[in-house]
Order: structure tokens, then sequence, then C-alpha cells
């Protein structure tokens, strides 16, 4: 078989055993690629970072008694969570839109947690 | 371990002795530069390294090298300041241990994951459990609670008639989210096994959930 049409079928290959994780991480990727921010998955925590990506899910989660907002944005790198402390919604913060968090960040099961960040929404 | 503690009045200097006594890295932040000042002249305690700032402001916060603190403790008189300092730690230097001193014990349900705090301590409520402690004898006595109020650590002295008694700890048959942790039989602490038997005038301490609670009291007291 010559050389490039087993590249070509490897490529197939790959096209189709590809989980939908992964497409998704890509479609992210390339997506949050003209951000200008520190990836997720390379963020430090205890510095103050900025970090930006796509909106994949909202949460009122209840901390110490009351309504919390928990704001999960991914990147295509790893994901990190904005809690917003005492908010059910914030205005323009919904699932599919870009935005920009600043904050400091700590880690918490696993995941970056930026608690009460200033954010900007980028589209 | 580098422990920050804001406010150097007798609880904080004390800790602050303590905890460099046993090695650890400790820095106070005082706001009055006088008592800064004064603590840096005489040298004490020994091995504390002392920082003149206002533990309420960020900038002045940062001085302390908070960003790099395991724990902070907030221990000023004040327990508006003490809650403002918890935010500023938790928030803002991201610390992964926050302690906090509650002066009034009416401001005590403040004193939560929303302010930042990982744990508080009230030393009224404190001294209450004690008090309760050596007058009751036949109920359960809440000393300690972890985790925000989800975890419990109280005690029990078993009188005469408590149904538990001449029981092992197996056939007791606890709630499952509650344990005995120790049990003290004539001022010896005895380590609880599965064979250990109850008598009364033993008392039991037992780490239990806030839910599983009544279930333990009508085990061990009936």
């Amino acid at each position: 078989m010559p050389w490039n049409s087993r590249w070509v079928l490897k490529n197939f290959r790959r096209k189709l055993t590809r989980t939908i994780d992964d497409i998704d991480e890509e479609r992210l990727a390339h997506r949050s690629s003209d951000l200008g921010v520190t990836r997720i998955s390379d963020a430090p925590t205890r510095t103050p970072i900025v970090i930006g990506g796509e909106i994949q899910g909202l949460q009122v989660v209840p901390r110490a008694g009351s309504p919390s907002l928990e704001v999960t944005i991914g990147d295509g790198s790893g994901r990190a969570v904005a809690v917003f402390t005492g908010r059910r919604r914030l205005a323009g913060v919904d699932c599919g839109r870009r935005i920009l968090i600043e904050g400091v960040g700590r880690t918490e099961r696993g995941r970056i947690l930026v608690v009460n960040p200033s954010y900007t929404i980028v589209e | 371990m580098r422990v920050v503690i804001a406010g150097a009045g007798s609880v904080g200097t004390f800790i602050a002795e303590d905890l460099a006594k046993a090695g650890h890295e400790v820095v106070i932040v005082e706001v009055d530069a006088d008592r800064v000042a004064e603590a840096e002249r005489d040298g004490s305690p020994a091995g504390v390294t002392w920082v003149a700032a206002d533990a309420c402001e960020v900038s002045e916060f940062a001085r302390a090298g908070v960003d790099k603190a395991d724990v902070v403790a907030a221990v000023t008189g004040d327990d508006e300041d003490n809650l403002v300092i918890s935010l500023l730690a938790k928030q803002e230097f991201g610390v992964p241990r926050v302690v906090a001193r509650v002066n009034n014990p009416k401001n005590e349900w403040m004193f939560t994951e929303m302010w930042g705090v990982d744990v508080s301590v009230s030393t009224p409520h404190l001294l209450t459990a004690l008090v309760e402690e050596a007058v009751s004898v036949g109920s359960l006595v809440r000393l300690l609670s972890f985790e925000g109020g989800r975890a419990r650590l109280s005690e029990a002295t078993l009188a005469d008639n408590s149904p538990s008694i001449g029981k092992d700890l197996a056939e007791l048959g606890l709630p499952r989210d509650s344990t005995v942790v120790a049990i003290i039989r004539d001022s010896h602490v005895i380590v609880p096994r599965g064979d250990s038997v109850l008598r009364a005038g033993d008392e039991v301490l037992v780490l239990t959930t806030p839910d599983a609670e009544a279930d333990v009291v009508t085990t061990l007291l009936g």
C-alpha cells in the first residue's frame, strides 16, 4: 500500500473513532484561540489570573445556606468554575456565550475555582 | 507551614507563640504600629515576624505574604474585621484554610463559607459546652462542630440506667453516620473497638452528623 493512502486511512480511522468530547474540545480550543489569555490547564492557582472560554453550564448551588451561581467555562484545555456568591443569575451570562474572568483561583475537586471574579462578556 | 495571624491581641500573640514553638513560620499582622514597634523591640514572641498593616485592606494585607500562607487566622476582637479578613484571604489570596474567631455568639451564623470561613471558633459557645459537660450526666453535650456544622463532636456521660450499659459497641448498632471516637473511663482514655463494653459513668465521645444525632442519643442514653 502506498504511503499516502495509509495516511488517508489512518486519518479516516481517527475521524471515525473520535469521541464527542474530543470533537467538542477541538471546537472549544478553536473558538477560544483568539482570546489571548492563559489556557485553563496552564493557569496557576493563588495568583491573579485572566482566563476565558465558552460558558458550558450554569448552576445555582446552595453554599452555606444561601444561593450562589456556579458558571463552568471551558476553553478546550480544561474547565474552570466561577462562583458568584449570593446570586441566582447574572444578566448576559448564559450558556454558549464567551466570557473572560479575572480573579484568584484555587483548586477544588480537581478543577480551578474562582470566587467572585470580575468578568467580561466577549460575545 | 506558613501561618498568617491577623490581630495581635492576647489571643493572636498566644497562638503565634505556640505555633512558632511548634516550628511553623508565623507572621502577625497588626494595625497598631506602636504595638508592632514595641513587640519588635522586645523580640517577643520569639521567631515571629511582625507586619504593621491593616489586614482589612487588600494591598496592605498582601504585604504579609498571604498569597503563600497555608492558614490564615482572623482573631481580632472585632467580628466585622474578622469576617472581612476571612473573605479577603479566601477570595483574593485563595488561602486553603481560614480560621476565624467569633467574639459575639450572636454573629456566629455569619461565619460560614459565604464569608470564606472554613472553621469558626466561638469562645462563649465553647465555655457553655464545657460547663454543660461538667454538670450533665445522661445527656448529649456538643463540644465542637466541623465542616460548617456537618459533623459534630459530642460527649455523653452514661447514667446508671442508660440502655447501652453492658453492651459492646458492635451490638449497640449506632447509626451509620456516627462513630464512637473515644471512651473515657476513670480518667483513662480507651480507644474504642467493636468489642469494647460500655459501663455506667463512662464518658463517650461521638463523632456524628446532625441528622444522626437523635438516633445516637436514643441508642446511648435512651
